[in-house]
This record gives C-alpha cells, sequence and structure tokens, in this order.
C-alpha cells in the first residue's frame, strides 16, 4: 500500500474506532433523529390528510433522513481548525512528515463516517416504520447513501475552509454561523426548495449549498442518471473551488504560522 | 566532526498589535516589532550535546523552533544536516526529533502503544523496524507499564518519558528538547535528565537543549551556549562555565528550631562538603537544599565581567 495513504488510512481508523467509543454522544445524537423524524413525520402527515396528497410524507421524511445525515453528522472541523490556529497547535505538527490540514481532515471524515453510517441506518430503520414504502428504489438505496456521503465530505471540506479562516479572522463564529444558515436556506436542508419561490431557487442555484445539500438529497426522490450526471458535475466543480482556496489559504498559513514565546 | 546545525546571522522579529482604544483607532490597528532573537550565530558538531540557556523571553525556543523548521526567520541563514530548515521541512523532519514541554505530540484520549503505531506510519517506518525501535526505547526510557494507558492518565514525568520515546521513533540524528524538564519534581528531573544522556551517548545523538534550569546543562550537556535578549552572550564548554560564574553554591539549612539559615558559599575556596560540616556543627540541621546561582545571576556576571 501507498505509505502515504497508509498513514492517512491509519488517522481515519483511530478516529473512526474513537467516535465509536463515544456511546453516550451516539445515543443522544439518534435520540435527537428519532423525534425530529416522528414530529416532521406527523407534521407531513397533517399536511397530506389536508392537500389530499397521500404520500407527502414518506417524501419529505426520506428527503429530511438524509439532509440530517449530512449535517447532524458534520465533525466541527471549523472549529477544530481554528482553535489549533489560534493556539498555535498546528505550528506543532508543521515539522512532520504529513499534511496538518489533511491530518484534520482525515480525522474528521472517520468521525463523521461512524455518525453517518448511524444516522443512515438507523433512520432508514423508523423511516420505513413511521412512513412505510420509501421513493426510492431498493438498487438506488446504496448510490444515494454513498452518494450523500460524498455530499458529507465536501460539506465537511466547506467547513474546514471556514476553519482555515483562522488565518485572517480572530473569531470564525459570525462566518460559521452565516455558512450554516445559509446551508439551511439555500441548500433545503429542511425543507426541499420546491416549496419555495422561483427567485429564490434561481439565487440558491449560485451557491454551493444548493448542489452539495439539495440536489444530492433530492436524490431521493427524483432518482435519475441524468440528475446523478448533474450532481457530480456540479459537486465537482465546487470541490475545485473549496480546494482551491484551502490550498492557497493553507500554503500561506504554514508560512505565517507564528508562536512567540515557550 | 562534522558540523550538523549551522547558525548565522539568524533574525527574527514579531509584530505584535498594540492595545489601542477610542472610536479613532478602531478601523486602525498599530504594530510594534520585538526582537526575539537577534543575529544569533554558532556551529554545533555531530554527537554535541549542547544546552541552550537563558531567562524567560530569551529567546531560545523561538531559535529552537527556527531551527526545527516550524518557524520563519526575518533574517539570516540556518543549515541543520546541511538542509535550510523551513525550506525542507518534510525532508528535514525525517531527520529531526523535537520534544516541547508544554505541548504534547501523542494523542491525548488513546492508548501511548497507539500514538506510537500512528508516528511509526506518519514517519514512515517500516513494520518491523518499528516494533525493533519501539523495544529497544520501551526498554530504554522504561515505559513498558505504560503503554497501554491513554495519554490523558498519566503523570507528567511518565507522560515526559513517552513524549521523548515519540520523538525519537524514527531514530533521528539531531534532537531539539525545549525545556523538557518543566513542571516537573526533583526526582522526575533526575531521571528524565539521565535518560536524555543516556539516549544520546549511547545513539550518537545530536542535542540541542534550551532551559532555564542550570541543573539540566550541567547533568545532561557538554556545552553550553547562553542567550540573553536575543543575543549570544556565552558559547562554551560546561566546565569553562562552571569554573567561572557556577563556583558560588546558595546553601539554606533548618535548624531543629525551625530557623532557617541562607549562606553563599565559593567552592572554589570552600568545598560543599566543608561548609556543611561546618554549618552542621553550629546548627542541629534537620534540612537542607543546595542550588546554583539563578539564571539571571550569572548573566549579570558574564556582563559584568566583559
Amino acid at each position: 500500500m501507498n505509505k502515504a495513504f497508509s498513514k492517512y488510512l491509519n488517522l481515519f481508523q483511530i478516529s473512526f474506532k474513537q467516535a465509536w467509543g463515544n456511546k453516550a454522544n451516539l445515543s443522544g445524537m439518534l435520540f435527537f433523529l428519532f423525534i425530529l423524524i416522528f414530529i416532521y413525520n406527523r407534521l407531513w402527515e397533517v399536511i397530506g390528510i389536508q392537500t389530499g396528497e397521500n404520500n407527502l410524507n414518506s417524501t419529505f421524511i426520506w428527503y429530511l433522513l438524509f439532509a440530517e445525515a449530512v449535517i447532524l453528522s458534520s465533525p466541527k472541523i471549523e472549529r477544530i481548525l481554528f482553535e489549533d490556529i489560534r493556539s498555535g497547535t498546528m505550528a506543532y505538527y508543521i515539522n512532520k512528515p504529513i499534511s496538518f490540514f489533511l491530518m484534520r481532515y482525515v480525522e474528521s471524515l472517520g468521525n463523521m463516517t461512524v455518525c453517518y453510517l448511524l444516522i443512515v441506518g438507523f433512520g432508514t430503520i423508523i423511516t420505513l416504520v413511521f412512513t412505510g414504502k420509501p421513493p426510492f428504489t431498493l438498487w438506488q438505496y446504496p448510490l444515494i447513501v454513498l452518494f450523500c456521503y460524498i455530499s458529507g465530505t465536501l460539506n465537511t471540506l466547506l467547513y474546514a475552509g471556514v476553519g482555515l479562516c483562522g488565518l485572517w479572522l480572530h473569531s470564525i463564529r459570525t462566518l460559521g454561523m452565516a455558512i450554516e444558515r445559509l446551508a439551511f436556506i439555500f441548500g433545503g436542508a429542511i425543507f426541499p426548495l420546491t416549496i419555495y419561490p422561483e427567485w429564490f431557487v434561481e439565487i440558491a442555484k449560485w451557491t454551493p449549498f444548493y448542489s452539495i445539500y439539495y440536489l444530492t438529497i433530492k436524490l431521493v426522490y427524483d432518482f435519475s442518471w441524468a440528475n446523478l450526471g448533474y450532481v457530480i458535475l456540479l459537486n465537482s466543480f465546487w470541490s475545485l473551488l473549496i480546494i482551491s482556496f484551502i490550498t492557497y489559504a493553507y500554503t500561506k498559513l504554514s508560512k505565517k504560522v507564528n508562536i512567540y514565546g515557550g | 566532526m562534522e558540523e550538523i546545525i549551522k547558525v548565522e546571522q539568524l533574525t527574527k522579529k514579531f509584530k505584535i498589535q498594540k492595545k489601542t482604544s477610542g472610536f479613532k483607532n478602531f478601523f486602525k490597528s498599530e504594530y510594534k516589532n520585538i526582537i526575539a532573537v537577534d543575529k544569533l550565530s554558532f556551529v554545533i558538531k555531530k554527537g554535541e550535546r549542547v544546552a541552550f540557556i537563558g531567562p524567560n523571553g530569551a529567546g531560545k525556543s523561538t531559535t529552537i523552533k527556527m531551527l526545527s523548521s516550524i518557524l520563519y526567520p526575518t533574517s539570516g541563514t540556518a543549515e541543520v544536516m546541511g538542509m535550510t530548515p523551513w525550506d525542507n521541512r518534510k525532508k528535514l523532519s525525517y531527520n529531526i526529533g523535537t520534544v516541547f514541554g508544554q505541548r504534547s505530540q501523542l494523542w491525548y484520549n488513546l492508548p501511548v502503544q497507539d500514538s506510537f503505531a500512528l508516528l511509526g506510519k506518519i514517519y514512515d517506518i517500516d513494520e518491523i523496524k518499528f516494533k525493533r525501535r519501539l523495544s529497544k526505547l520501551v526498554k530504554l526510557f522504561e515505559i513498558r507499564d505504560l503503554l497501554t494507558h491513554p495519554t490523558c492518565s498519566l503523570s507528567l514525568g511518565q507522560r515526559m518519558r513517552c513524549e521523548i520515546v515519540a520523538s525519537l521513533i524514527h531514530n533521528p540524528q539531531v534532537l531539539f528538547l525545549d525545556e523538557p524538564t518543566i513542571g516537573l519534581d526533583v526526582t522526575a528531573k533526575e531521571i528524565i535528565r539521565n535518560l536524555i544522556k543516556k539516549q544520546a551517548l549511547e545513539e550518537e545523538t545530536t542535542l540541542l537543549l534550551t532551559s532555564h534550569d542550570t541543573d539540566d546543562m550541567e547533568k545532561v550537556c557538554d556545552r553550553v551556549i547562553i542567550i540573553n535578549k536575543g543575543k549570544l552572550i556565552f558559547d562554551n564548554t560546561i566546565n569553562k562555565l562552571k569554573d567561572s560564574y557556577l563556583s558560588k553554591k546558595y546553601m539554606e539549612v533548618t535548624s531543629e528550631s525551625g530557623e532557617k539559615i541562607k549562606t553563599e558559599v565559593d567552592t572554589k575556596e570552600t568545598p560543599v562538603k566543608k561548609a556543611l560540616e561546618e554549618l552542621m556543627k553550629k546548627y542541629h540541621v534537620v534540612d537542607m537544599t543546595v542550588e546554583n546561582p539563578p539564571m539571571e545571576e550569572i548573566i549579570k556576571e558574564i556582563y559584568r565581567r566583559e
């Protein structure tokens, strides 16, 4: 196995194991998911009865499940990186034969993977119980799980970019909050964008949240090879942009790193 | 002997933002420059054990951070094993080890052996070589019982032993130790000093050790570089420093009645043993300490003689 790949794989495995060991955190997360799906299922059932659309809750609850899987599994990498930059921790890893940024990113992915798999696994069972038949076929399910997972990795990358802004900003709280809110609104994290006005969707299309969240998660109820191809194309474009920014910021950061005193 | 570290006119300035108040200053920031290292030059040969000492804020840690490729200097040059540290971070990292007393390179929640295994992967060490190396270091630093403990559960002294093993896992030729005994009690300090010296002698590792504890340099090193306010003020053997500046000892004895008696002894004229015997004749001694003069006093003395 390639040596560089092997060291990152090792980091991934360790953080996966550590996250898996954190039973209290995982149980809390799944309990929250259960409550969320229960409440929204009731809500969409009522709206379905009023509008006469029988499968409304099934469509939207499966959509919500995968949206939550992408969002809830996010390991808050922006805070970790920001702290590392501000406290000078990063400086002490910079003289090791490993990319500090990739190290933190891979660790976060290990953490994210555990949460994602649990949410999708547990969520699939309770959503099946609550709503019955899903809006996708059996063979589409693994593809949806895979592409939403990739969305999760892009989501983590996006927030890693926010964390690196610690190079220029004294606090990333406002920026992080702004990105989070924008992701909720333009990414259709709670409701699919179909319920918003047309002009709003047109604006959303110009943001990375549209494809990273909405288009990918929409595969749940609107799966087609054309849609899948569009998701791959748009997500590749946004990942390239995010990676370019991260490369620029990280290169600057590793030269500007300053720790005064012992 | 081969020159392993070469430093010429090395300077590091930090730009620090000044605290300002008032609405006028809201949009503009004022900065001041702090010179941490000021045109420092020295050479260290292979296998030398060099103490790099000075008071707080002297520039010791900053110099070590530049030599271990963490910081970029403002001006000047440095070479470690023929490489400019800040331009060859990755390549140099395979040949140097670093221990920062106030920071940990071990994963906080992981058992120590998992951190070592991870470091083995990070340094691309072959599995068989890694096992052989780890087994040697575990024996040398007597940490077999600590391997399965998570780092967060170790005492400072135990953690420091593990930190040093972590920094030696890839068999570096140069080891930078920044305050490795900081915060340790007397016994733990002694253990760490002995282990560092034993390892360096056994493997011919070049050591650069910073400390503001003069005992660290006496016990571990054979040469001493003293800096103050970023400038080099002394560069010679430990024996020379001892003869010239460490001959004075501070003794404090506690008598049975609880009275504390402090006295200064010039060991060139009166050996410690003799001074102690005299004190014991006068008082019923129940406790005693013998200390070197503090770093600030040594520096004052160096300046005075110049």
